[in-house]
């Protein structure tokens, strides 16, 4: 339901706002649907404006993010019109990761109406082994997506070589996944992809504010584990490549 | 257009809603008219609530602010504990008539547009009012250049400025198009403060307010070759003599993403 559209001066404005899930939010009405201001208890916004914003320290001793880094693979603040932070493999023939998480503190759950958003691109497409994870899940545990990789439980899109976007979800017991979107990501094309957890054992999925996979039943309401975004690319032990931008994150829920 | 005031069981309520450039807002209905909430894809606002929140290491190694500090007197930029939390930075007496820099700006990290709408506001106090060959401003300028912003200045900035005395100044220079010292007619008061904001709605013709109400509306201040810009408040003096020190409640910036 919408709360009705914002007039200004007799002129449908860009800001709208709309009802979702029992909360009303603002959003962009544009090519990418943003959210701009959800009305939550619990919301967490961060845009990279700079230097990685609430991010701190070089050895991730503080902070809201944490590096997640193997071998020569890196993150750091690209200073674009309205801030980026870019995650970085290199074309080394070893095992990397470049992946941006809570450092597994994981404080959201899924029963409280849980909503994941990123405005994403792929700088580089992934290429031989190399993965991209866009979403969230319990303590980063690097590997091939699958049972117990990136995470023991998560709701990811993901990306593989040739730019493809599925979804895969992990309850700790069923992987629903790789379940095509019907998207190609073309290298630097950007999208607003979201995370709807508020019914858990129907998980939905948007890609710039259309929803994708409605097919499939993504049911995660076995999940007791709470979670944490995570962000990036990973590769095996070889010479694949994958760069993933993200401009902002932003998450909520309710508190109680 | 104003949108309507929200209300209460008890009656009007201090915060409202209006439309600025096709964007609504919250704001406080007081003296400063604060924007209390901008409704904007692209939003920062930092309180200084405590140890300069989002601003980091000692080193300025990290975090979204960067000091300025130049002299070797020395200036000071550091967080001061008032209702609210504050950021202060002050210049001193200095030995031999030093130049000095006591300031914040992204450590010339620009990622703010203004072609996308851009919004400054923030909340300051001038607690001690500019002497002699001294400056304080406040706004948004691309790379620091420490030079005295009535002779130069960053290439493209957005300034209030105050130049030796508490008299309020607006400088524009989109490197292309200057507009300087243009008076707004207000004199600062030392220890009062002010709500002060810059509106990049139409980049060809920004526009200024002080607690709400428009400045030196008479003047089209041409910013329409700017390019990314940072946030910079900043106490600066060349060489020679001259005090200013000033506090900053809030700085809150906003725009649209594309």
């Amino acid at each position: 339901m919408s709360l009705g559209r914002l007039l200004h001066d007799g002129q449908a404005a860009a800001t709208r706002t709309r009802w979702n899930n029992n909360h009303p939010e603002a959003y962009h009405k544009g090519t990418y649907s943003e959210t701009i201001l959800p009305v939550a208890c619990n919301a967490f916004y961060d845009d990279f404006w700079t230097r990685l914003d609430f991010w701190v320290a070089a050895d991730n001793s503080a902070g809201y993010w944490t590096k997640e880094l193997l071998d020569v693979a890196t993150i750091a603040h690209l200073a674009e019109a309205c801030g980026w932070c870019r995650c970085s493999l290199t074309n080394a023939h070893e095992t990397q990761h470049a992946v941006l998480d809570c450092g597994a503190i994981c404080t959201y759950e899924l029963d409280y109406g849980l909503q994941f958003e990123a405005r994403v691109r792929a700088h580089v497409l992934p290429t031989g082994t190399s993965e991209i994870y866009v979403g969230m899940g319990e303590t980063f545990n690097p590997g091939t997506i699958g049972a117990g990789s990136p995470a023991a439980t998560y709701a990811l899109f993901t990306m593989v070589a040739g730019g493809a976007v599925s979804i895969y979800t992990n309850d700790g017991v069923t992987v629903t996944g790789p379940i095509a979107t019907g998207y190609t990501q073309v290298a630097d094309d950007i999208g607003t992809v979201r995370i709807d957890i508020t019914n858990p054992a129907n998980v939905k999925f948007y890609i710039n504010g259309t929803r994708i996979c409605r097919a499939t039943t993504f049911n995660l309401s076995a999940v007791a584990a709470t979670w944490q975004p995570m962000l990036g690319p990973w590769k095996d032990d070889d010479a694949s490549l994958g760069v993933l931008d993200i401009d902002y994150v932003r998450i909520w829920q309710e508190r109680y | 257009m104003d949108i309507g005031k929200l209300t209460n069981d008890h009656g009007l309520c201090a915060t409202r809603t209006r439309w600025v450039n096709q964007h609504p807002e919250e704001y406080h209905n007081g003296t400063y008219k604060e924007t209390c909430q901008p409704i904007a894809e692209c939003y920062y606002y930092d309180d200084f609530w405590t140890r300069w929140d989002r601003y980091v290491a000692a080193d300025n190694s990290a975090g979204f602010w960067e000091r300025q500090l130049t002299g070797a007197a020395p200036p000071t930029v550091g967080w001061i504990a008032g209702a609210g939390g504050w950021v202060e930075m002050a210049m001193t007496a200095g030995g031999a008539g030093e130049a000095q820099t006591a300031g914040i700006d992204c450590a010339d990290i620009l990622t703010w547009n203004p072609a996308y709408g851009l919004q400054f506001e923030t909340k300051l106090v001038v607690s001690v009012l500019p002497t002699l060959v001294s400056e304080c401003w406040w706004g948004v300028a691309n790379a620091n250049v420490e030079t005295t912003i009535v002779t130069g200045g960053p290439t493209m900035h957005a300034f209030f400025v105050l130049d030796g005395s508490g008299a309020l100044l607006v400088h524009t220079d989109d490197n292309a198009v200057s507009s300087g010292s243009v008076a707004t007619g207000i004199t600062l008061t030392a220890g009062v403060g002010a709500c002060f904001r810059i509106d990049f709605t139409n980049p060809a013709s920004v526009k200024f307010y002080v607690n709400g109400v428009r400045v030196c509306a008479t003047t089209t201040f041409v910013m329409s070759a700017a390019t990314l810009m940072q946030p910079m408040l900043q106490c600066f003096k060349a060489a020679g003599q001259g005090l200013g020190t000033m506090a900053v409640d809030y700085v809150r910036l906003w725009q649209e993403r594309y």
